[in-house]
C-alpha cells in the first residue's frame, strides 16, 4: 500500500472518530490543527488505525509521532514489515 | 529522612519556604520547561523582577491580579511575584470563552491583567465593555537579589479558582494564606512524605484546576524541581513522556492518564519514582493494580479533597498485592483525613450508613466568593459550634474507618479530574433551545473515562448552531461529545422527567451499533 492509498483510508478513519466530514488530511497535521482531536479522541483515532491497518504501536512510537505524515510513514513501515 | 536536605519550615508561609530554599539551593534546578532548566537563583530572580513590576502599577496587599496560564517559566515567576506583592492570583485560561474570562475578571475585581505571548486576548478583554482591568506583559528579564515579600497575613487572600456552576455561572473559590499554609504544614512537616531538594516534581495541571498548587508549590517549599508539561500535544502523552524522561521521583495525575496509558504498561518502566499519587477522579484498583508494576518503588497514594478545602485533605495508601476492598463497587477508598483535618458525615440524603460527606479544619476555605446565597447553602456549623464544608459526595466509613466515595447527592460529575456541573451545561443549551427540555449526562469510554451526552426533547433536529453557541460559553471540557435529540422524554412515577431511563434508552440504542460505550453512566 502506498502512501496515497494509506491516506484515503486514513481520511475515512479521520471522518468516523473526529466526526467531521469534511476533513482534509496533510501530512503537517496535527492535534492542535482539529478542534475535536483531544486525549479521548486520539486514543480511539489509535485503536481504529491499529484495527483498519492490522498493525500494533509501540508506545514510543506513538510519542515520536509529530503529525500526520509520521503517522503515515510508521504505518508504510509497519505495513512493509509485515509483507516482509 | 535526608534531614541535611530538608528544611524545617513549619507554619511558614508558601514564599519564606521558597526563600529559604532560594538562599541555600541558588544552584538547584527549580523549574525545567521549554527544553531548559532555570535555577532557584535565576527563578527567584524573574519572581523577584516580577513584583517589582506589579508595584510599579500599584498593586498592593488584597488585590486580585489575573493572569493569562502559559506553560512558560513567566507564568509560574508570576504566580509568586503576585504573592510577594501581598496580591492574589486568579488565573485564566485563554482557550476558555471570552464571555467566560470577562465574567471571572468582573466578579474577581481584577485590577491588572498579566499575560506573555498570546497577548492580544488579554489586551481585546481589557478594553472590552464591563472590565476594567489594565493589560501588562509579564516577560521580564531576572532582576539581581532575592525576593522581599510584603509580610502575609493568614486571612490575607492567596488564589482565587472558579469553578462550575449550577446556575450557569462558575463560582469563584477563595483560598487564604492560612488555608495553604494548613496544607503545605500537612504536606511537608508531618514527616509523612520524604520530599526534598534531589526531586523531580511532575506538573500536568493547568493553573485553574487547584492540583497544580500541589504540584509546583510543594517543589518549590522543599528545593526540589518541578516539570510542567507542554500544553502543545496529547496531554497522556505528553505525561508518559516526562515521566520517564526527566526522571520525575514524585507524580501527582488524574487517574484517566494511566487509564489512557493502560494498553502500554507493558512499556513503562520507572524505578525511579518515589510517589505515585492520584487525586480528582475515582481511582479504580484494577487499573492501579496494573499501573503498579510501572512504578515498582514508589509508594502508592489515592488523595482526596474539594477546591474549597485546599488541594487535598484525605489520604488512602494502597498496598501492593491487597485485594480491592469489599465494599469499593472496583473503586479505590479515599481514606482518612490528613494531619489537621477531620472529616464527618451527615444523614439527611440517604439512608443506612451512607451520608454526604463533611470537613472541617485549617484547609477549608470560608465559603464562595461574592456569593452569600451558594456559601449558606453548603457551609455550616454543628451544633458543637465546629465549622463544617458540605462536600455533596455520597460517602459510608469501613470498619477500619477507611472512607469510601460513592458517587453525588446532585449532578456533579468529574471529567478529566475537572468539576462540571451538568446544570451548567442544560442552562447554557436551555439558552439557546427556548423551552425544550434538556438532559445533560455522562457515559464511559471504553479507556474509562467519562466523556458529556446531552439529550434534548425535540421532534426536530436542533444541533445546528447548538455547539457553536456552547463553546462561546464553556470550557472544552464540559462541551458534550455527543447531542441526542429525543422525540419524548420518558418520565417516573412522579411525573418527573426520568433521567436514568432517558440514559438507559440511549444505551439500549446502542447495542448492535459498534461498541463503544460501557453501561455505566451518570445523570
Amino acid at each position: 500500500m502506498n502512501n496515497e492509498e494509506i491516506t484515503v483510508r486514513l481520511k475515512t478513519v479521520f471522518q468516523k472518530v473526529l466526526e467531521e466530514k469534511d476533513i482534509t488530511i496533510t501530512r503537517e497535521m496535527t492535534a492542535q490543527d482539529v478542534e475535536k482531536w483531544d486525549s479521548l479522541r486520539h486514543i480511539q483515532l489509535i485503536s481504529e488505525v491499529e484495527n483498519v491497518f492490522g498493525i500494533k504501536f509501540k508506545l514510543r512510537e506513538i510519542l515520536h509521532m509529530n503529525n500526520v505524515g509520521n503517522l503515515i510513514d510508521l504505518i508504510n513501515a509497519k505495513q512493509g514489515a509485515k509483507v516482509a | 529522612m535526608g534531614d541535611q536536605n530538608r528544611i524545617s519550615t513549619m507554619g511558614t508561609s508558601i514564599l519564606s519556604r521558597f526563600i529559604e530554599c532560594s538562599r541555600q539551593f541558588p544552584d538547584n534546578p527549580a523549574i525545567v520547561v521549554d527544553e531548559r532548566s532555570y535555577s532557584y537563583g535565576e527563578f527567584n530572580g524573574l519572581c523577584l523582577a516580577m513584583c517589582t513590576l506589579l508595584k510599579a502599577h500599584n498593586i498592593q496587599k488584597g488585590d486580585r491580579v489575573g493572569i493569562f496560564i502559559e506553560d512558560n517559566v513567566y507564568t509560574y515567576a508570576s504566580l509568586l511575584g503576585i504573592l510577594s506583592c501581598g496580591a492574589c492570583y486568579v488565573p485564566l485560561n485563554d482557550n476558555n470563552p471570552v464571555d467566560r474570562n470577562m465574567g471571572v475578571i468582573a466578579d474577581a475585581g481584577i485590577k491588572v491583567l498579566l499575560y506573555t505571548d498570546k497577548g492580544k486576548k488579554a489586551r481585546e478583554l481589557c478594553v472590552s465593555p464591563g472590565t476594567d482591568c489594565r493589560p501588562l506583559n509579564n516577560r521580564v528579564t531576572p532582576s539581581p537579589g532575592i525576593l522581599d515579600p510584603v509580610d502575609q497575613m493568614p486571612d490575607d487572600l492567596c488564589y482565587l479558582l472558579f469553578t462550575s456552576g449550577t446556575t450557569g455561572k462558575p463560582k469563584g473559590v477563595p483560598i487564604y494564606h492560612r488555608n495553604l499554609s494548613a496544607f503545605l504544614d500537612m504536606m511537608l512537616e508531618s514527616g509523612r512524605y520524604d520530599f526534598n531538594r534531589n526531586d523531580r516534581f511532575l506538573q500536568m495541571f493547568e493553573l485553574t484546576f487547584d492540583l497544580s498548587v500541589f504540584s509546583f508549590l510543594v517543589p518549590l517549599s522543599v528545593g526540589a524541581s518541578f516539570c510542567p508539561i507542554p500544553r502543545k500535544g496529547i496531554a497522556y502523552l505528553e505525561v508518559a513522556d516526562i515521566l520517564e524522561n526527566r526522571e520525575i521521583t514524585v507524580a501527582l495525575m488524574v487517574p484517566s492518564v494511566i487509564n489512557y496509558l493502560k494498553p502500554y504498561f507493558g512499556e513503562i518502566n520507572l524505578p525511579k519514582m518515589k510517589y505515585s499519587l492520584f487525586c480528582g477522579e475515582a481511582l479504580y484498583h484494577e487499573t492501579l493494580s496494573s499501573w503498579s508494576k510501572c512504578v515498582p518503588y514508589a509508594k502508592i497514594e489515592n488523595l482526596y479533597g474539594p477546591t474549597e478545602a485546599t488541594v487535598f485533605c484525605l489520604r488512602y495508601e494502597w498496598q501492593r498485592g491487597e485485594p480491592p476492598h469489599p465494599q469499593g463497587k472496583g473503586i479505590v477508598p479515599i481514606g482518612r483525613p490528613m494531619e489537621g483535618m477531620d472529616a464527618f458525615k451527615i444523614n439527611d440524603h440517604s439512608v443506612d450508613e451512607e451520608g454526604e460527606l463533611c470537613l472541617n479544619g485549617e484547609q477549608v476555605t470560608l465559603g464562595y466568593w461574592n456569593n452569600p446565597s451558594k456559601t449558606s447553602e453548603v457551609f455550616g456549623t454543628t451544633k458543637t459550634g465546629k465549622k463544617y464544608y458540605r462536600t455533596g459526595d455520597l460517602c459510608k466509613i469501613d470498619q477500619a474507618g477507611n472512607i469510601l466515595y460513592l458517587g453525588r447527592i446532585d449532578n456533579q460529575v468529574k471529567i478529566d479530574g475537572h468539576r462540571v456541573e451538568l446544570e451548567e451545561i442544560e442552562f447554557h443549551t436551555r439558552s439557546f433551545c427556548g423551552d425544550k427540555q434538556v438532559i445533560a449526562a455522562v457515559n464511559a469510554s471504553e479507556a474509562g473515562t467519562l466523556y458529556i451526552l446531552l439529550f434534548i426533547e425535540s421532534e426536530k433536529e436542533l444541533k445546528n448552531g447548538l455547539e457553536e453557541h456552547l463553546k462561546k460559553h464553556l470550557p472544552a471540557y464540559m462541551i458534550p461529545k455527543e447531542i441526542i435529540t429525543v422525540s419524548l422524554f420518558p418520565l417516573n412515577s412522579n411525573g418527573k422527567t426520568d433521567r436514568k431511563a432517558v440514559m438507559k434508552n440511549y444505551l439500549q440504542s446502542l447495542q448492535g451499533a459498534p461498541q463503544r460505550e460501557r453501561a455505566k453512566s451518570h445523570t
